[in-house]
């Protein structure tokens, strides 16, 4: 049987843990409550610049953009918002289950975050992992990062869309839905005709334009509309997917600090029944003896 | 037919304004654009400026006219609705005349202090032009609000 005073150390340890994972717990609800307003106010705003976007074809606004052009996929480039830290959970490790499932050995990669950074030169769609060749940026983004700090990475996706080293982009982060379901979620970005509607809505009712196939009217001229449309598109979603994926972080992060509290009340309890257990084992053998002791000498 | 359209404001901040008016005046980048319902489709771009739309009392009959300081950004209209993706959409209610002048002030006194270009000389003029476009719907309609 263990003896008392290892017990007691290590119910001392467990409590410590548990303080740590309590305070974590908090942090991560506070961050989580920021994140989610941001990430949920900009939810109207993502829907409707989804919805425009996803009606403008090259067909009805009477201009081609070289950022609506579907080309033949080769190469693609996937940008994947992981987190900085880890301790949240199975976040991660979803969202790198859904780039498995896409990984080809054409593709390239840019991160947001330091797990998806160590986590991309991994990936072995060519049998063996790439060592980080597959990986060309990576950026690190703070929480209360703005549009203009995001606007840097989407620039660079337009950029290496635009001189043609790539001729698709994609985007994969954690969607949040609620603090306690966040969804591994892959979405188009360039060519925007080809990406789908950020946040899903209702069926659209067709609109007139595609039947009567008129034409939008635009002002300014059409190729110069799109020329500040377009990238604001995809500024935006990207964006948007970047706070989502920050809301997503901190509700797994708060749920599993949760979880771990709890574990480690629970071992702190099974530790202090084991401990009083041996503390009564010790002290009957005390009495024991000393009758004993008593009879014998009596 | 219907004889009313439907109005969205949008923010990265949230939803401003959802509901059916019956005209929007929209500060669009060429000049402003009147917008009434069967409009044909169109995609503007905005300038920072004053949009009005006039809103329909349910059943009164009564038309309200109502002014919002905009920021930059673009309109979608189709012949049953016109959606405003903009950064900015404040009622004279909301502005905050001495932030907003302040804000002003800053911004071109930065503007004259330094030789900007590129995108920081952009963000500033943006910036210019929506304090002006607040000061401007904050002082001629105050009384509305």
């Amino acid at each position: 049987m263990a003896n008392t005073r290892d017990i007691r150390r290590r119910i001392k340890s467990v409590k410590n843990t548990a303080q740590i994972t309590k305070a974590m717990q908090m942090v991560a609800a506070t961050k989580m409550r920021r994140a989610q307003a941001r990430a949920v106010a900009g939810r109207p705003y993502a829907a409707l610049i989804g919805k425009v976007a996803s009606r403008i074809r090259p067909e009805v606004v009477d201009a081609g953009h070289p950022l609506l052009e579907t080309k033949p996929v080769k190469k693609r480039l996937i940008l994947v918002v992981g987190t900085d830290r880890g301790l949240c959970g199975g976040l991660n490790t979803n969202l790198f289950r859904e780039i498995h499932t896409r990984d080809r050995a054409e593709n390239l990669y840019v991160a947001i975050g330091r797990k998806a950074k160590a986590f991309l030169p991994r990936l072995r769609a060519s049998g063996v992992p790439t060592g980080g060749k597959n990986l060309i940026a990576d950026f690190e983004l703070k929480d209360n990062f703005t549009l203009a700090q995001s606007k840097v990475v989407s620039q660079f996706l337009i950029d290496k869309f635009l001189s043609g080293e790539v001729d698709a982009v994609d985007i994969v982060y954690t969607r949040f839905v609620t603090a306690l379901t966040q969804v591994p979620t892959a979405s188009g970005l360039v060519p925007v005709s080809a990406a789908e509607v950020l946040a899903k809505t209702a069926p659209e009712p067709v609109a007139k334009e595609e039947e009567g196939g008129a034409v939008y009217l635009s002002e300014p001229e059409a190729g110069e509309l799109l020329g500040s449309f377009l990238p604001a598109v995809i500024h935006f979603r990207v964006y948007q997917a970047i706070l989502d994926a920050r809301a997503s972080e901190h509700s797994a992060r708060m749920v599993a600090m949760k979880n771990a509290t709890e574990n480690a009340k629970e071992i702190i309890k099974d530790l202090t029944l084991e401990y009083n257990k041996v503390r009564q084992a010790s002290i009957t053998t005390e009495l024991l003896e000393i009758t004993t002791a008593q009879l014998a000498l009596g | 037919m219907s004889a009313t359209l439907h109005l969205d404001i949008v923010t990265p901040d949230g939803r401003a304004f959802s509901g059916d008016v019956a005209s929007v005046t929209l500060p669009g980048a060429e000049g402003d654009l009147g917008i009434l319902p069967q409009h044909a489709p169109l995609l503007a771009a905005l300038r920072p400026g004053e949009l009005i739309y006039v809103a329909n009392e349910a059943g009164s009959g009564l038309a309200r006219e109502v002014y919002l300081a905009v920021g930059t950004g673009f309109a979608e209209v189709t012949g049953e609705s016109v959606s405003v993706l903009t950064d900015m959409a404040v009622g004279p209610r909301d502005i905050n005349a001495e932030a907003v002048e302040a804000e002003l002030k800053r911004a071109e006194e930065y503007l004259r202090s330094h030789t900007l270009v590129g995108e920081e000389l952009e963000a500033t003029e943006v910036a210019i032009a929506r304090s002006i476009a607040q000061l401007h719907v904050l002082r001629t309609r105050a009384h509305v609000a």
